[in-house]
């Protein structure tokens, strides 16, 4: 009848990361977001109806989870359960991949958190509707915020 | 160009993060557990700010009964502290108590049975929170009657019971606001039952994961 939370997170975790790595610089933060975005999908996981896809679904839980929630009350979690198998990457190995992930996510850090899921989106590669169904912009709107977005990131990369 | 360096950059990262974690059952538990766990983390704060609230009213306490700072002339005008003083302690003691109580369970592995205690040790301190509210309250209404004979001294009869009324009144408004916004809800044990509540769901969850 539905797929399962587990079999959501391992098809999806990659997604939760990005969002993770895209909202929160620190990496405790990273962390609890991550922890917070799978207790709020564990939560909506039974009111699902499959009126949308599930990427659709899961991008909107996580996004809004790191956009509002999370950001409202700045929460402080218990880790009595040792999460030490979660632990959200950050590119070391390679010197010229490190360098250019973090121009970009000095370059993402300015804007703000509603520009941020939008470029997230863009970056995704998703259409302009799926970004409307998800952010619950209209497609127009979201045209041009991302213009707008594209340009700033533009005069922030060339610095 | 700077946005397609952009776009190489979150490639990789996508490339990094798709298969990093293999989630099972027992992780996602610890997940949700760690989850729960935060409402006990902050009922043990907020008792420690109390700890602190206690024991700076008892402070105060103890030195209006004996530095006399208000220039009181009669007994019977220290009665309101006198009262408060043994609540204030009880409430303190209580406190401990509960407390105590509460870091000698252990969650475990059963996080539902470390709630259900909790919740157990809540709803046996009922009853004590009911009373030491309607102690706070009485006291309340009692301490500007402290003032009164000075300021019958002062400004006459009729203006100090006047001014003594005006007081109570305030006191009452503010106990009154203070009931309606929610202030004596104990908002922690209603936290906690949901908490259970949603453990319980996790646990129906996962044994349909199981099944």
């Amino acid at each position: 009848m539905e797929k399962d939370l587990v079999e959501i997170l391992n098809n999806y975790q990659g997604l939760i990361y990005k969002v993770c790595n895209l909202y929160c610089p620190d990496r405790e933060d990273r962390k609890d977001l991550f922890q917070e975005i799978v207790f709020q999908v564990w939560k909506s996981l039974g009111s699902f109806q499959h009126k949308s896809t599930i990427s659709t679904w899961m991008y909107r839980i996580a996004l809004n989870t790191a956009i509002t929630h999370f950001k409202k009350e700045k929460k402080t979690f218990n880790h009595h359960f040792s999460l030490e198998n979660i632990e959200i990457p950050e590119l070391k190995d390679d010197h010229e991949k490190e360098e250019q992930l973090t121009l970009m996510f000095a370059a993402i850090h300015d804007l703000d958190k509603i520009d941020k899921s939008i470029i997230l989106l863009y970056l995704e590669e998703r259409s302009y509707a799926e970004i409307s169904e998800i952010t619950g912009l209209s497609k127009s709107n979201v045209g041009v915020k991302l213009n707008r977005i594209k340009a700033k990131l533009s005069v922030t990369l060339k610095k | 160009m700077e946005l397609e360096l952009l776009k190489k950059s979150w490639d990789n990262l996508s490339e990094r993060v798709v298969h990093l974690t293999t989630f099972n059952e027992k992780l996602v538990d610890r997940i949700i557990a760690s989850r729960v766990m935060t409402t006990i983390d902050k009922i043990n704060r907020l008792y420690k700010g109390f700890y602190v609230i206690l024991a700076v009213e008892v402070i105060m306490l103890i030195a209006i009964l004996l530095g006399n700072p208000f220039d009181f002339r009669y007994h019977i005008q220290y009665i309101p502290y006198g009262l408060l003083l043994p609540g204030v302690i009880i409430a303190f003691f209580n406190l401990r108590h509960i407390h105590t109580s509460i870091l000698k369970l252990s969650p475990g592995n059963r996080i539902d049975e470390y709630l259900k205690s909790i919740g157990a040790i809540y709803e046996r301190n009922k009853r004590f929170e009911r009373w030491f509210g309607s102690t706070l309250l009485s006291i309340g209404l009692l301490v500007p009657f402290s003032f009164l004979p000075t300021k019958i001294d002062r400004v006459g009869t009729q203006s100090a019971l006047i001014d003594t009324a005006i007081m109570v009144g305030i006191n009452l408004v503010l106990f009154f606001a203070a009931f309606k916004l929610g202030a004596f809800k104990n908002k922690h044990r209603t936290r906690l039952e949901a908490d259970l509540k949603e453990w319980r769901e996790l646990k129906t969850l996962a044994e349909k994961v199981e099944g």
